[in-house]
């Protein structure tokens, strides 16, 4: 009896450094975060948090990098639960400041960290750099964040090699409803990326802190520039445009054709702004294979 | 007050065909851009942008402001209530939910027709709350609250799904604002022969029709089967409503404003008044998107035409209100007291009982609940540190409920009106709005400035409040109007600030549903010493609130000095509403729910009333509270959404019984 006992305690000991697969990667600095991107950047400096907020979701909008399964799961973004939090115990609480209503609530479990990215200023390829080395020194891997700032900015440069000179403006739009539409311009993660790959953005006008404005399909007839539409599309819209003639109206009207991206996160950092701009070179990359007018 | 409706349309008229004129004067050379509407250019972008997008929405607008305008004159003289309006029979909630529950879980047949989808949610509410109101023969009051409690139910639903997938139903919120924005003439082309076909419809019930203005015993001795013109009428507005809604998005105050306008000019003639209506209604509402197009673009964000009437039309609700011509609510005070069957004492044991079953319930929900590793009895869990979360939260949720529904019941007996509750007189929304402007404004950074918004706008409030109804001697459907108009107020900008999708108007929307997220222990004593005073003295005030639902030559006659003891009791309502929204936030239908759930319990007297009307609303609230947290482990749902839900199917059961 004794003897099963002891292969039994055997047997569990070394199951248990099974099942955690990621722990020579990753840190455990017992972090919670609520804000996405704050996540994805996290995950990209390869620190596991014990928790993010909207786990399912975020698989759907953010996609990369992937949440670890064991990762736990911790309620609405909004309102996270606090009793979950309490039961991870984690060391720091890292939320962005528009959510600074939950402060006391989350003091009196953790250290909160306010980081915060967008509606702090000019959002560009600098600014997420700084805050990729804030997010970085709170939980001691610097080195890791310059890596990561490196490898990003390595990538963007291999990308504009690919980008042909002079590229013409583009407008950055992602649909609401078959009507309305929010583009992107200043402080936004689009801008910033294609800046960064040295494309101007055809629009110039006013937009709010995160980065868009909110408009009527028919004021895009008046921008000049190549329509990108970023995925995902509401329901019964694709279906919707093409029997819209003043849809097709805008799209053969330019030039240039219309292309369409797969979804990405239009508030992220680091990750979110390399990813985009992958998928942003693709995309016009192909379109020059493809006559014009087939998309 | 004898104008000529002339005297009125002629000058909207001439704004409109003058902003007409200035917009298509605006770019380009007017007697083009007039062309553009029959003879289409496809090689001009600005004439294509005016063949498939402004003349489109110019029309569609005409057209969807006449058939709420139709649909809210059917309805006012159907209800005989001049506060009936498209939205009463939950249309617009239930096409509201319908699509919601579509784009979430059947997408497929979003895919085949979204309009079908709204219609079918804005009719089954109809049906349902036909059904809750079948047996009275759809006697108007009946059919009212009956449409009341479904608005409720379908709204905190609607928010229940919308706060657990934002991103998803980002789009909807658009369309739930009313954007009148169009991009072919599909919805035009929807619109307007069934408009037609519903307006011929009504004029072959127009004589009949006018005669639903008599009391239920006369219309009946002339020969009219009530409830066969009650259900056909009812269902054109509905199906108008549902059209015009499912087309072009949720569009408030016209259909309430149009027909009071023309009620207010003094015409009097059926036919001559859904004609004028239609006209009025069409015209305010082309104004209204006209005048918007005009305005520059401040907010990086288009403004969504059926928020901007709601929030314009406020202030004219609110200086239309003196002047409506109000008949007596008497059929309301038949409807408080006939849902008392029976007469229940409320001895010292049954109090002691309902307090026991208060404190055991606190026991149990603190002590059991969903953890990390699924249902978990604390004790053997030993993680006392989870009571410092849920014990708050629980205590402030019981008190919030202790105050709102004792609110409620001072206020339904105050004004013998069914319908009334501390949310329905506007001052949690008037809190809500001075919480919205503290958070946008960049005041509300600290949880001080968040308490000094919210009590600036209740404050507010109660001084329109006050201001507008003094003369009146606070007389109960005028108080209950202006309450309605701002709440409408809330309505709009919430709608307004949904469709912008910033994210943080999800944290705003959590907030107005009523929730325990932020209850601290230290606000806790204050809360709770609060709610105790404050019940003590409704319950000192038994005496006046026995009398007063008699009527008000009654009251006086027993010695009753009615002005005065109106506005003290609306002061008593207004500190209960505050202090509770600081605590739960706004919308929590408990104080329209616990003062029926003890009516229907059979607890008559006014000191019984409020005693176990408070209790009722505790227990809710803790249910709810509980309930909220364990259901969509680990997201909560407001514990004020979820009293809502809960109490909703209670109400919906016992109106049925009426």
């Amino acid at each position: 009896m004794k003897r099963f006992a002891l292969l039994l305690v055997l047997a569990i000991s070394f199951s248990c450094y099974a099942i955690s697969p990621l722990q020579n990667k990753s840190n455990h600095v017992g972090v919670v975060v609520i804000d996405w991107t704050h996540a994805e950047t996290l995950l990209a400096l390869g620190i596991e948090p014990l928790g993010i907020a909207q786990k399912q979701d975020y698989a759907a909008w953010v996609k990369e990098p992937k949440i670890p399964d064991h990762v736990v799961d911790l309620g609405l973004r909004t309102q996270p639960n606090l009793e979950i939090i309490r039961e991870l115990s984690p060391n720091k609480i890292f939320i962005s400041p528009m959510f600074s209503a939950l402060s006391p609530q989350l003091a009196k479990i953790a250290k909160v960290k306010e980081i915060g990215l967008y509606a702090q200023g000019e959002v560009n390829l600098l600014a997420m750099e700084s805050m990729t080395r804030v997010l970085a020194s709170e939980v001691g891997v610097e080195a890791s964040a310059e890596q990561l700032i490196k490898q990003t900015r390595n990538y963007i440069n291999t990308l504009k090699q690919k980008v042909p000179a002079n590229y013409p403006p583009v407008v950055i739009v992602q649909f609401m409803d078959a009507n309305h539409l929010r583009v992107f311009g200043k402080n936004s993660l689009y801008k910033a990326a294609i800046n960064a790959l040295g494309v101007k953005s055809a629009w110039t006008g006013v937009t709010n802190q995160w980065g868009f404005s909110l408009i009527a399909i028919d004021e895009l007839i008046t921008i000049e520039g190549q329509v990108i539409v970023v995925e995902p599309l509401p329901v019964g819209t694709k279906q919707a445009l093409v029997d819209n003639q003043l849809w097709q109206y805008i799209r053969t009207k330019s030039a240039k054709p219309v292309l369409t991206i797969p979804a990405i996160w239009s508030f992220g950092a680091l990750p979110s702004l390399a990813r985009f701009g992958a998928l942003f070179v693709d995309a016009i990359s192909g379109q020059q294979l493809i006559n014009q007018g087939h998309r | 007050m004898q104008l000529s409706p002339r005297l009125l349309i002629i000058p909207l008229l001439i704004c409109f065909i003058f902003l007409v004129f200035l917009q298509l004067n605006s770019v380009g050379f007017l007697s083009d851009n007039l062309r553009s509407l029959w003879d289409l250019d496809p090689l001009s972008s600005r004439s294509i942008t005016l063949y498939f997008s402004w003349w489109p929405r110019l029309v569609t607008t005409l057209l969807a402001g006449a058939g709420l305008a139709i649909a809210g004159v059917l309805m006012q003289q159907v209800l005989r209530n001049p506060l009936a309006s498209p939205a009463t029979l939950g249309v617009a909630s239930g096409a509201n939910l319908a699509l919601l529950m579509a784009t979430l879980f059947t997408p497929n047949l979003m895919l085949w027709s979204a309009s079908a989808v709204a219609t079918f949610g804005g009719v089954t509410s109809m049906l349902v709350v036909f059904t809750l109101a079948w047996r009275s023969a759809l006697s108007p009051s009946v059919v009212i609250v009956a449409g009341l409690v479904i608005n409720l139910y379908c709204g905190s639903f609607a928010t229940v799904l919308l706060l657990m997938n934002q991103e998803e139903l980002n789009g909807l919120m658009i369309w739930g604002a009313g954007s009148l924005v169009q991009s072919s003439w599909d919805d035009a082309i929807f619109l307007a022969p069934r408009l037609i076909i519903a307006t011929s419809i009504m004029l072959f019930f127009v004589r009949p029709l006018s005669l639903l203005e008599l009391s239920d015993n006369s219309a009946t001795s002339l020969g009219i089967s009530l409830a066969r013109i009650r259900i056909i009428t009812l269902a054109v507005a509905v199906l108008l409503t549902a059209w015009v809604v499912s087309s072009v998005g949720i569009i408030g105050f016209i259909g309430l404003a149009a027909p009071a306008f023309v009620r207010l000019l003094g015409v009097k003639g059926l036919l001559q008044r859904i004609l004028l209506s239609a006209l009025f209604g069409a015209l305010l509402l082309s104004l209204t998107d006209l005048l918007i197009q005009q305005l520059p673009k401040v907010l990086a964000m288009f403004i969504p035409t059926g928020a901007a009437t709601a929030i314009l039309g406020a202030p004219l609700l609110l200086w239309l209100l003196p002047r409506l011509p109000l008949k007596s609510q008497a059929e309301n005070q038949v409807l408080t007291r006939a849902k008392s069957p029976k007469n229940q004492e409320l001895s010292s044991k049954k109090v002691v009982m309902l307090v026991v079953m208060i404190l055991a319930f606190i026991g149990i929900f603190s002590l059991i609940g969903k953890q990390l590793h699924g249902w978990t009895w604390l004790p053997e869990s030993e993680n006392w540190g989870l009571l410092e979360w849920r014990l708050p939260r629980l205590i402030g949720a019981a008190a919030g409920g202790l105050m709102l529904a004792v609110a409620g019941t001072v206020l339904q007996r105050l004004t013998g009106n069914p319908m009334a509750s501390p949310e329905i007189m506007g001052v949690s929304s008037g809190a809500a709005l001075g919480l919205i402007i503290a958070i946008f404004s960049g005041l509300g950074a600290t949880s001080f400035g968040l308490y000094a918004g919210g009590t600036a706008g209740a404050m507010a409030t109660m001084g329109i409040l006050i201001l507008l109804n003094r003369r009146s001697g606070f007389q109960p459907e005028r108080l209950l109007l202006t309450g309605v108009a701002i709440t409408a107020l809330m309505d709009g900008v919430q709608s307004f600030i949904l469709a912008g999708g910033d994210p943080r108007s999800y944290q705003l929307l959590a907030w107005l549903s009523g929730s325990t997220y932020y209850v601290n222990a230290d606000s806790l004593v204050g809360i709770s010493i609060f709610a105790v005073v404050l019940t003590v003295i409704a319950l000192s005030c038994s005496r006046w609130l026995d009398i007063l639902p008699l009527g008000s030559n009654e009251a006086m006659t027993l010695g009753v000095n009615v002005q005065r003891v109106r506005l003290l009791l609306l002061g008593l309502v207004a500190v209960l509403t505050v202090v509770a929204t600081l605590v739960v936030g706004p919308l929590s239908f408990v104080g329209l729910m616990a003062p029926h759930m003890a009516r229907m319990a059979g607890f008559n007297s006014a000191r019984a009333h409020i005693l176990t009307a408070g209790i009722f609303g505790m227990l809710l609230m803790l249910l709810a509270d509980w309930l909220g947290r364990q259901l969509l482990y680990p997201q909560d749902i407001p514990a004020g959404l979820m009293a809502s839900l809960i109490g909703g199917l209670y109400l919906m059961w016992g109106l049925r019984r009426l």
